[in-house]
């Protein structure tokens, strides 16, 4: 009898079978199970068959599991056990040993996390790849500025489409906030904050992402006076207290009160705030509302679909029909190349951390670098020990061992050794990482829940390096001849010491590498740090172009954020130079002069006015008495100019007027708008 | 001599009744008829190789079927030293058994 069809066994069942049954009646037992497998089909359907293949399939899978694992582990036990006793007995080595690679492993893992950290920087804008900053870049030599003036991101947003959101931002640097009717003038120092403060306009929270917890959109901006607080701000100034349209003192801001709340911008953000309130160009039109101050950070979001480069080219050609400076064109840099790529820009205070991409490549080189001794200094003391180990591996081959269990045995526990030294290596960074920070300048710090993907991920790498330096000691160790092991003429092969001397020449080549490296640094901040500068900073007048620079707001100047290769020369006055410039060189005046434009200019300014000391300003409540020298003071003045300038090609005639009044109040809050200035430019000659 | 499992002497006992025909297969079918439920196959396929590793068992072998996917049968027989395990066992159990009444299951 020949039943009409023979059914074969389902190919997963299949696959089970020929992994668990036993290879000698393999082919038999297939049989049988076919047999059944049919008749079960013929009688009951092939459904109910399938059901009954799979569950004997399913039942013979818990018990090799667990014979599998019994063995393994009785195996594994005995490993560990060999493996203690090998650290019992060779302490130096297993020190070492450990150390090494306990060292390597932390320096890469702190290293990862330094570099993560800066990678990670303004990511956290869902539409970060939409949003680009407004630079001015210099035509003729391509020096790059991260600021631009406020008329031309104003004139983006107004005529081409491609821009979303345009917005205006200035870092107004850390000011002095207390409760309502704080007079700062003598108010008691303990009810007052000091808040990082930044300035920008109503499109702000609309370009970036920063939440708005409470409180309205970010139109609040265009009102003068209204500052978002962050929670913390907010929390130091009113407690539990809702804050929202409460008035805040706020140094130098009139009328100020709290539109909303605003979530802080993590560490990774280039721009950090304690505070945002509104920048109202119109309160000082000089410098924030003129086409040739380049005084503001632009930024802008641009529509989703819209093309980087066509509307580059627009900005660019909008800019060159614009009273834009003619010497720079604009040129816009996307969100997350700020952190990293503004290396060598000016004027980038507004970029809280910055750091060279350069320094990020340099520090994952010397992390594979170090990585990379560690795991050899492993494998040499691994393989320098091999003899030690001849004869437990000759006994263990007489036992019946084979080269392929040896191999495991030598690769678990390589695999061990890192596991245990990766542990202890997270131990040591957890524990050096705030030192760290302080030193970095960076917030790191290492939580198991939130990094637990990137540990998980150097976990898989400590074991791979286990693995990796494992595979050749094993290799080495298991293939011994058991009879040279053990009638004692038992040597090394020669081509082992080749590669050892090799490995050995390039670990110590990196090292001393390394070394030299950390010795050249070392001294170099030695040097910053103690090198006499041969003039006392304090008191020292710094004057940028005759202009006086240094003020009792910011108590001295910065000069590294004038470009080195912006200046022609430095005169230095030595000596208390008092009755010539001000209280303020008594220590010395040093006077830096910047290299003059390709263009020159000839200019003449009439001028006539009044000077009025800062005190007699209404509404100005900054400073004290004892301390007149304000740079803040105010002219009440009347001026009529006439330039000729050479900028490219062009010779230019310009003339200029502006009526300043100061008896109204504080410029700044020029609500009447009666501080006017006006320039206009004649093209005289264009050479082409 | 070791006494023999429940399951051995099942088998031992079935394999002596199918004389020479028994193989896994018919093994595990007889089992259903006399005690009215399937064994799974490794269930009988482990004492069939203890017994035969013991040398209870002797194996001959059959040849491949298309019913059976094309693979050989492997039969088993008796060996003396399987009936002298089988002849120990019973008088084990029938000294163990002597006296005792109990009713009938079936009646």
């Amino acid at each position: 009898m020949m039943p009409a069809h023979i059914h074969k066994i389902p190919m997963p069942a299949r696959w089970v079978f020929r992994l668990l049954l036993p290879r000698s009646d393999f082919l038999y037992l297939m049989g049988d199970y076919t047999e059944i497998y049919n008749r079960i089909a013929r009688e009951k359907g092939k459904g109910h068959a399938d059901l009954w293949i799979a569950r004997q399939a399913c039942r013979s899978i818990p018990k090799y599991l667990s014979d599998a694992l019994y063995w393994r582990l009785i195996m594994l036990t005995n490993t560990i056990k060999v493996m203690f006793r090998g650290f019992k007995r060779h302490k130096g080595f297993t020190f070492i040993n450990f150390a090494g690679l306990a060292i390597g492993l932390s320096v890469t893992l702190i290293i990862t996390f330094y570099i993560m950290d800066d990678l990670k920087y303004d990511r956290f804008h869902p539409n970060a790849d939409r949003i680009f900053r407004v630079l001015s870049v210099g035509v003729k030599r391509g020096t790059k500025n991260s600021i631009t003036s406020g008329p031309l991101v104003q004139a983006f947003k107004r005529s081409l489409p491609e821009v979303q959101y345009a917005t205006r931002v200035t870092q107004a640097g850390r000011i002095r906030v207390g409760p309502e009717g704080t007079d700062f003038r003598n108010a008691d120092e303990g009810s007052i904050l000091q808040v990082d403060c930044i300035l920008a306009d109503t499109d702000f929270f609309n370009v970036f992402d920063f939440k708005i917890l409470e409180g309205n959109s970010g139109e609040a901006l265009a009102t003068p006076g209204s500052v978002f607080l962050t929670p913390q701000t907010a929390q130091a100034l009113f407690g539990d207290d809702n804050p929202l349209g409460k008035p805040v003192a706020v140094h130098r801001i009139e009328n100020a009160h709290v539109a909303g709340i605003v979530e802080a911008p993590p560490q990774t953000s280039h721009i950090r705030f304690g505070m945002v309130a509104a920048l109202i160009p119109s309160q000082n039109p000089v410098w924030w509302d003129n086409w040739e101050n380049l005084t503001l950070n632009g930024y802008v979001r641009l529509q989703i679909n819209a093309d980087r480069q066509a509307t580059q080219e627009k900005m660019v050609e909008l800019a060159s029909k614009s009273e834009f400076p003619q010497i720079f064109e604009p040129r816009i840099q996307p969100l997350l190349d700020i952190h990293l790529g503004s290396a060598d820009h000016s004027y980038d205070s507004l970029n809280a951390g910055k750091n060279d991409i350069v320094v990020v490549y340099t520090m994952g080189v010397i992390g594979i670098l170090v990585l990379l001794v560690a795991c050899i200094n492993f494998i040499n003391l691994s393989t320098s020990r091999a003899g030690m180990r001849a004869r437990e591996v000759g006994m263990r081959k007489v036992a019946g061992s084979s080269q392929s269990q040896l191999i495991t045995q030598f690769l678990g526990e390589s695999v061990l050794t890192t596991i245990l030294t990766f542990l202890g290596a997270v131990l040591v960074v957890q524990n050096s990482l705030p030192y760290l920070s302080s030193i970095l300048d960076k917030q790191l710090s290492l939580s198991l829940t939130r990094d637990l993907i990137p540990l998980i991920a150097l976990f898989l790498t400590a074991v791979f390096i286990g693995v990796l330096s494992g595979v050749y000691p094993s290799f080495v160790l298991s293939s011994f001849k058991p009879v040279h092991v053990l009638r004692g003429d038992f040597k090394t092969g020669r081509n082992n010491a080749i590669l050892r001397r090799v490995l050995v020449v390039f670990q110590f080549g990196v090292t001393t590498a390394l070394l030299v490296g950390v010795l050249v640094i070392l001294s170099q901040i030695r040097y910053l740090r103690s090198m006499d500068m041969g003039y006392n900073r304090d008191q020292v007048l710094v004057l940028v172009n005759g202009v006086r620079q240094n003020n009792a707001l910011n108590g001295g100047m910065d000069l590294s954020l004038i470009p080195i290769e912006n200046i022609e020369r430095i005169e230095i006055v030595r000596g208390g130079a008092s009755a010539l410039y001000g209280a303020d060189a008594f220590g010395g005046v040093v006077n830096v002069i910047t290299k003059k434009a390709a263009g020159s200019r000839f200019k003449i300014t009439l001028e006539n006015g009044s000077y009025i000391p800062r005190e007699y300003v209404s509404g100005y409540g900054g400073g004290t008495t004892e301390n007149p020298a304000d740079p803040l003071d105010l002219l009440d003045s009347q001026k009529i100019g006439l330039a000729f300038s050479r900028g490219g090609e062009t010779l230019s005639f310009v003339t200029t007027g502006s009526i300043t009044r100061a008896d109204n109040g504080f410029i700044y809050n020029d609500l009447n708008n009666e501080n006017r200035k006006r320039s206009t430019r004649y093209e005289l000659w264009k050479v082409k | 001599m070791t006494s023999l499992t429940r399951q051995e002497e099942q088998v031992l006992l079935i394999i002596h009744h199918l004389r020479n025909s028994a193989y896994l297969v018919n093994i595990r079918e007889t089992i259903k008829q006399m005690t009215g439920k399937y064994l799974d196959v490794g269930t009988i396929y482990v004492p069939l190789k203890r017994l035969h590793a013991k040398g209870l068992l002797a194996v001959f072998h059959g040849e491949p079927t298309a019913v059976r996917g094309g693979k050989a049968i492997k039969f088993y027989r008796l060996t003396p030293l399987g009936y002298a395990a089988l002849a120990e066992t019973k008088m084990i159990q029938d000294r163990l058994w002597k006296g005792v009444m109990l009713p009938d299951p079936e009646g």
